[in-house]
């Protein structure tokens, strides 16, 4: 009975001490970053870890999250950041949290474009030169070739994860196109029906973006659609043309400029190319984990990073 | 309605079907359910989550109860987390090892230990103490909350009834419905991914306690009374030891379905072996997410076995003595190898008793237990462990399977697509499922048949299995979906759901018959049915995908693999069931094995078979919400738009008319079943 009484009294007291710990603020708060499921992003918050981490002393923990739901998390304070978001599965979120709300905050771009387009594997093209265009996509034959059961005579154009912004229903039908679009339903789905169809070197469209790490392990051509203007995009139900470079941004959480303002301005100057990204991925296709890759490009690029501190 | 013959209720019915649909033709009002009925429950829905996210901060309500809660259970599974992965991990095979085989012998201790350094081979071993750790934890609180429940339930029948939807609720609502709202009471990373796992785990650990403790026999418990014992002396000395068989299921199933949901709580930031299979699945290297995959089977195998033994243990009292063990099959027992390994390892096994023995006698007597000796054991072999620097499964022994897994499954979906492009292969029986059978079959739910005649039929079905009670039930919850604006969507689900339990049954009920009737396929069956459980269903989503194309076929070959088990498993026991005397005096009386197969042991077993083709049907459900992550349509892909689109109140309809559409399925099933099994009585 004794031992009991005694392990409890420990144990409420850690838990105290713990508390005042975490509540009495050291000099330095400890910094949360997501990372979302897919390379480029760990490594963006593996890179920020490091450095933060020996210049400007804070501890780091990276959380693993899915990108919808850490827009409550960094409104909430939970966590302070995160470094790869793509604007344009975000647009309602964008307008709310940081817009209306103002409990998330633009953290500037990250740097690297995104280029949301429509891809098919280059052996089409190969075979079939006037696929690289739109136009080689207008005729009856073209559609046959793409057709598939659930579109019967019309050709099969594949969509992601239906909740991110596509105009791709738009731009078939304005264009005049004999195709249907098909969702996925998810980018995993999407890149597995792309994946199966390659391997048998069936033709297949889809929506896709770059960089992507589908584009190391498959050769594909992005097909040309009319240049994008403005005007193009004034009404959506009459967009006829590509879509707009997807400016990479950084979200931080509303209270951390307040929490930590060294972070907070390292986080917001933190930009870089998509060839640090490329080089990071191939440091990693060459075996690298995600903190070695980052490692080495901290290591190699001080020039670079040192002008994003405070 | 028994008054009525059989026959004439059917044709009854089937005229007033027939009525309806011709009547609905002229009245839009019947034939498509009333936009206008809405009950508009999104936009309020979504202001509630707003209020939350713009007062997280400040109210008294998140800073003095949630947070608090989240503060101390975060710092509970760190610690355990913490410890896991600072210990060097020869020190934890050696602790499991040691408390399986004090707990039940040496069997389970060779189980535990191959099941421990698997995961280490893999290349998993940090990954898995942090799910162990989350998991451990979570299924603790559960019993600590549903144990209780369980006997509050048992001893109060109001309580049960108020318990029983609420439970249904729990089990039945598609986790991705509660993931945001979670996320936004208790924060990110492991608190709320514990959270979301007790609440999908607890309903088994409330229902099988409160199931256990009903079934006491009066007889027992009068005795009890009789000799003079309080209620409280009752319940501990007669009831709960009487239901710790029932209970200890529920301990099991609850462990079972804190693991089949690794994978969605990453979604919230759990980490561990889940964030692989998200990770490995978005770069296609299925070799990888089926590493995690079989990590996390390894680790419900570990768990259950460890739980069951020690649940044994509590039951039997007694020490099971050491008989020298066996590692191979008695056949063997005359080849000379297999004699001297088991002779070397009985040998081993004497001598580390007596050293137990030894340290335990130079022991202080307030200490001496195995228990202490085992820990002074491992201390001791600890100390040059953590001195060398060892902690975590060394990376170099890595030997995966990753790279002839995805080398199987390039092959498979070159080669069996469309094999030598003769038209037979999984591409063009997609093609086939698709153009004859799912298109027509939503297209008639959906459009044709006017939604008061979907209500009617279910009425005819409730009123004829059940009582007016079960009727009005069905009724209510059906209008129910239709006033949450969700009966399109849920007549899409429908369809899915009743083609996936019909390919279920047929190829479910002979594969039963036939382990029935063959010990080797039973055998053989066993573990196969086990692995397709536990086995996280993303792991197997991707090559479904790449054999089968996105869309629903995919999701109807998701749902067949996970939710055949049932069936299966309960066509066979049934009909093992079935009596001997009675499958003699069937043969005596001339039947072939055909004719006493479908006339007798069939019928016999109906009520098992039923109870099957309804588990089935939750699990096929329960499946939908998958589904719409590779491209189906229906409440599925409601729900993740709600989650992907912010929009919490579309997710939460979704979620809801999911449950209301199971409840009417599995309430009419049950009434079913309860009939068949009244008539297999009455025969029997």
């Amino acid at each position: 009975m004794k031992i009991r009484k005694f392990g409890l009294l420990t144990a409420l007291m850690a838990i105290f001490a713990m508390m005042a710990a975490a509540c009495g603020g050291g000099a330095q708060e400890k910094i949360t970053l997501v990372a979302n499921p897919w390379p480029a992003s760990e490594l963006n918050v593996a890179v920020a870890k490091i450095i933060i981490e020996k210049e400007l002393g804070n501890e780091v923990e990276i959380v693993a999250l899915d990108e919808n739901a850490q827009w409550d998390a960094l409104a909430a304070g939970d966590v302070d950041a995160s470094l790869e978001v793509w604007p344009s599965g975000h647009g309602e979120r964008i307008d709310e949290y940081i817009g209306e709300l103002a409990t998330v905050e633009d953290g500037g771009k990250l740097g690297p474009l995104g280029e949301i387009g429509w891809y098919v594997p280059t052996y089409v093209v190969d075979a079939n030169p006037a696929m690289a265009t739109w136009e080689g996509y207008t005729t009856a034959e073209a559609a046959a070739m793409f057709a598939s059961a659930e579109t019967g005579d019309n050709g099969r154009f594949l969509g992601a994860d239906p909740s991110w912004v596509q105009n791709d229903e738009a731009i078939i039908a304005n264009l005049g196109m004999p195709f249907q679009v098909v969702w996925t339903g998810s980018e995993e789905a999407l890149v597995a029906e792309v994946a199966s169809a390659y391997s048998r070197e069936e033709p297949v469209l889809f929506y896709f973006y770059a960089p992507h790490a589908l584009f190391s392990a498959y050769d594909l051509t992005q097909v040309e659609l009319p240049a994008y203007s403005d005007d193009c995009y004034a009404d959506a139900a009459a967009i006829d043309c590509a879509y707009p470079a997807d400016e990479l941004m950084k979200i931080l959480s509303g209270g951390l400029a307040e929490k930590d303002s060294a972070v907070h301005s390292f986080l917001k100057n933190f930009n870089y190319g998509s060839d640090a990204q490329i080089a990071m991925l191939g440091d990693m296709d060459g075996g690298a984990s995600v903190d070695e890759a980052a490692q080495n490009w901290v290591d190699a690029n001080e020039d670079v990073w040192r002008a994003w501190l405070p | 309605m028994t008054s009525l013959k059989s026959r004439s209720y059917w044709l009854l019915s089937l005229g007033l079907v027939v009525l309806l649909f011709v009547v609905a033709q002229q009245l839009p009002q019947l034939q498509l359910f009333p936009e206008d009925w809405n009950l508009g429950w999104r936009e309020p829905i979504n202001d509630f989550k707003r209020w939350v996210v713009i007062n997280r901060t400040t109210h008294w309500l998140f800073l003095l109860i949630f947070e608090p809660l989240s503060a101390v259970l975060d710092f509970v599974i760190r610690f355990v987390e913490d410890v896991l992965l600072w210990l060097p991990w020869p020190i934890i095979v050696l602790g499991f090892f040691l408390s399986a085989n004090k707990i039940s012998g040496l069997r389970l201790a060779l189980l535990v230990t191959a099941c421990l350094v698997l995961m280490g081979l893999f290349g998993l071993w940090k990954e898995s103490m942090q799910t162990l750790a989350l998991m451990s934890i979570s299924v603790i609180v559960s019993l600590l909350i549903g144990v209780p429940l369980g006997i509050w339930a048992a001893q109060n029948d109001r309580v049960d009834a108020i318990l029983r939807p609420i439970l249904d609720a729990m089990q039945t609502v598609p986790i991705f419905v509660y993931l945001i709202p979670v996320l936004l009471f208790f924060g990110v990373a492991r608190v709320p991914s514990a959270i979301a796992t007790i609440v999908y785990a607890l309903p088994p650990a409330i229902r099988l306690t409160n199931l256990g403790i009903r079934g006491v026999s009066a007889d027992l418990l009068e005795a009890a009374d009789a000799f003079g014992s309080t209620a409280r002396q009752r319940m501990r000395k007669v009831q709960i030891p009487v239901a710790m068989p029932s209970i200890l299921t529920g301990v099991n199933q609850t462990i079972m379905m804190a693991l089949s949901i690794v994978v969605l709580a990453a979604l919230i930031g759990s980490g561990g072996l889940g964030d692989v299979v998200l990770k490995s699945l978005r770069r296609l290297r299925v070799g990888s997410a089926l590493e995690a995959g079989l990590a996390i089977v390894v680790m419900a195998i570990l768990l259950d076995r460890f739980s069951a033994a020690l649940g044994q243990r509590s039951i039997q009292f007694s020490q099971p003595q050491f008989q020298g063990f066996r590692l191979f099959p008695a056949s063997w027992q005359a080849n000379g190898f297999a004699q001297r390994i088991e002779g070397a390892i009985d040998a081993l096994y004497v001598r580390s008793g007596n050293l137990n023995a030894w340290i335990k006698s130079r022991l202080p007597e307030r200490f001496r237990s195995d228990w202490a000796s085992m820990l002074l054991v491992c201390a001791v072999v600890a100390i040059p462990l953590l001195l060398l620097g060892i902690d975590n499964f060394p990376r170099d022994w890595n030997i995966g399977i990753s790279k002839p897994v995805d080398n199987l499954v390039e092959w498979m979906r070159v080669n069996l697509y469309n094999i030598g492009d003769s038209g037979i292969g999984t591409g063009p029986f997609r093609d086939f499922l698709i153009v004859q059978i799912f298109l027509p079959l939503t297209n008639f739910l959906t459009n044709v048949v006017p939604w008061t005649v979907i209500v009617l039929i279910a009425t005819v079905l409730a009123f004829r299995t059940g009582n007016w009670k079960l009727t009005i039930g069905v009724v209510l919850m059906l209008v129910f979906v239709g006033l949450l604006g969700m009966w399109g969507f849920a007549m899409d689900t429908l369809g899915q759901t009743l083609i996936a339990v019909v390919l279920c049954i047929l190829l479910g009920i002979p594969l039963g018959i036939w382990a029935s009737r063959n010990d080797t396929v039973d055998q053989l069956l066993r573990p196969v049915l086990d692995l397709l459980q536990t086995i996280p269903i993303f792991v197997y989503l991707v090559p479904v995908i790449m054999l089968f194309g996105t869309g629903s076929v995919a999701g109807l070959i998701a749902s067949l693999v996970y939710s055949i088990a049932p069936v299966v498993r309960l066509t066979n026991l049934g009909i093992r069931k079935v009596d001997e005397t009675v499958k003699e005096s069937a043969t005596a009386f001339g039947s072939t094995g055909w004719q006493r197969l479908i006339k007798v042991e069939v019928p016999l077993a109906l009520p098992e078979i039923m109870l099957g083709i309804n588990q089935t049907t939750m699990m096929v459900l329960a499946m939908v919400i998958i589904a719409g992550l590779v491209g189906a349509t229906g409440l599925g892909l409601e729900v993740i738009q709600g989650f992907a689109n912010d929009n919490l109140g579309r997710s939460v309809e979704a979620g809801l008319a999911m449950v209301m559409l199971a409840m009417v399925i599995d309430r009419i099933a049950q009434a079913w079943a309860d009939k068949a099994a009244e008539a297999a009585n009455l025969k029997a």
